[in-house]
């Protein structure tokens, strides 16, 4: 029974905990301007980050050990170097977006300048990343994170062309008035989002702090298979009711206000009371991940003590890093750029980082000397493969996608 | 102040604002009615609506920022010159009424509001 109930809410929490500032903005920005024509990109998204989230994860049960701390010791230190480099860059790029998604969440609920809710929001993720113990900050997001279901009901309370959205999601297509470059560009940025760096690195590290063995692999994966699907239909959803709402009338999405607004349109007041739950368990769960990825990577690459799991005077170094990463994205945030801008550079970003993130756990998850008999099996090997075949494109139509279509213009 | 390279990139220039002008007025709108209909609470209205008066500001300065390069499309440049500068009073007037929470602005805004982002999205297909 205990461990029925440690797999519903893992899997509840992976449901809740998958959406992030990056998934809202882009699919709400593409639902408006695509329809659903790129929910195949999502779809994609979502099978790769399920194949490379299970490799970790398995890694880190098996080994005991998180994904950085062996990519140095398997690849040395100048690739390990590479992939901090890369993997951390984008890391910190999203956490500084996270922040401001959480300060324009709380402008919408509060019509307080988000400017002014950045320093206090910078300052409540520390002090929960240093006091709130790992279990707690996990689940009581993820589940908050749930509140986003919402968009699924609106799309139901919205009563829309079942038939055409069908037709839009099974017939890609490029809209008359967009051009295949920016289409391939967006596809680029959705891919981004849904398969975050941060995310594997997250799962992997959070599986050395709850202690995982390989008696967990069976409740890893279900939360894998079954919870990351499930939290990727919740971005299909926010995506199919911006085409519903927002297509048809030719409006541009790019506020996070805009994306919840067809909730209180369907649901009224607490439909919006639900999503500005939403949108905070979200942006500030992921702030609290990504704030946690990039302690993670630096001190795990650098040989540091790191972790929840330990006393933070005993990780005195990762927790200085998580300090000052929270002060630098406050400091970026304060000199006024748009967080809604810095988030749709950070989801293209994270695609081009995508190669130097998931070639090196493909490598140690197939190193018997860490993995044993868990080794990587042919499935897992040839969806790996192809996976990096992907994201290489991906990784290399991604910059001069954004040159040449003036970043999605 | 730059000019445009030529009729068809001044054009371009043109749809791309009056776009961008019909997506702000709508999205004030579509806040407005759901404020009226008690659909959303105030200040995620006020938030919204607040958004696209600032959204519409940068569009009116880019487009006029680009000098017509022939007579015709001087003519242009005041069309959707006045139009942006109208869609701009009138967010401008949907945020007054909205914080001063009067139900007969607002319903006048929705209005010319729906009746502003009609004209600037013909006008932007008559161009298309």
């Amino acid at each position: 029974m205990k461990k029925l109930f440690a797999i519903a809410l893992g899997i509840l929490t992976a449901i809740g905990g998958f959406v992030d500032i990056g998934d809202l903005v882009t699919n709400g920005l593409v639902g408006a301007r695509f329809g659903l024509s790129l929910v195949w990109v999502v779809l994609l998204g979502i099978i790769g980050i399920c194949v490379f989230a299970e490799m970790s994860g398995r890694v880190a049960a098996v080994s005991g050990r998180a994904t950085f701390d062996l990519v140095r010791e398997r690849l040395g230190p100048r690739v390990g170097l590479l992939n901090l480099f890369a993997s951390m860059a984008v890391t910190l790029l999203t956490f500084i977006a996270e922040i401001g998604g959480v300060a324009l969440a709380l402008q919408l609920a509060t019509r307080v300048n988000p400017y002014l809710w950045i320093p206090v929001v910078g300052a409540a993720v520390w002090i929960v990343l240093w006091r709130v113990k790992f279990a707690v900050l996990e689940n009581a997001f993820g589940l908050a994170g749930l509140a986003l279901v919402v968009f699924a009901v609106t799309l139901w309370k919205l009563d829309p062309d079942w038939a055409d959205l069908w037709r839009q999601a099974s017939r890609p297509f490029v809209p008359h008035d967009e051009s295949h470059t920016t289409y391939f560009y967006y596809a680029v940025a959705l891919f981004g989002a849904a398969m975050t760096p941060y995310e594997v690195f997250f799962f992997s590290s959070g599986g050395v702090e709850e202690g995982w063995t390989s008696d967990d692999l069976g409740t890893m994966r279900a939360n894998v298979f079954i919870g990351f699907p499930l939290g990727g239909l919740l971005s299909v959803a926010i995506a199919a009711v911006a085409a519903v709402v927002y297509l048809p009338q030719g409006v541009e999405v790019d506020t996070l206000g805009q994306i919840g607004m067809p909730v209180g349109q369907a649901l009224g007041v607490l439909g919006i009371a639900l999503v500005l739950l939403g949108f905070f368990a979200a942006t500030f769960g992921a702030a609290c991940e990504t704030g946690l990825s990039v302690g993670y990577s630096i001190a795990q690459y650098l040989g540091w003590q790191w972790g929840k799991f330990v006393a933070p005077l005993k990780a005195a170094r990762f927790h200085s890093v998580v300090l000052l990463s929270a002060v630098v994205a406050v400091g970026v945030l304060l000199t006024t750029i748009d967080p809604i801008m810095l988030t749709e550079y950070s989801v293209v970003f994270s695609a081009v980082a995508l190669p130097l993130t998931y070639f090196p756990i493909l490598v140690v998850a197939n190193d018997r000397t860490y993995m044993g008999r868990d080794v990587n099996g042919r499935l897992a090997n040839t969806l790996g493969t192809v996976y990096l075949v992907v994201v290489l494109v991906a990784a290399v139509a991604a910059i001069p996608l954004m040159i040449v279509t003036k970043a999605g213009q | 102040m730059a000019p445009a390279l030529d009729s068809g990139a001044f054009q371009r220039n043109a749809i791309h604002a009056l776009d961008s002008a019909v997506s702000d007025t709508r999205t004030s709108a579509l806040a407005l009615q759901n404020y009226l209909a008690a659909r959303v609470p105030r200040p995620y209205a006020d938030t919204v609506v607040t958004e696209s008066e600032d959204a519409i500001g940068p569009v009116e300065d880019s487009f006029g920022a680009v000098d017509p390069p022939s007579p015709s499309d001087k003519r242009l440049r005041d069309e959707v010159g006045a139009l942006l500068s109208d869609a701009g009073d009138e967010l401008a007037a949907a945020r007054i009424a909205l914080r001063r929470n009067d139900p007969a602005e607002m319903m006048q805004s929705v209005k010319t509001l729906r009746g502003l982002a009609e004209r600037m999205e013909q006008r932007s297909e008559g161009l298309s």
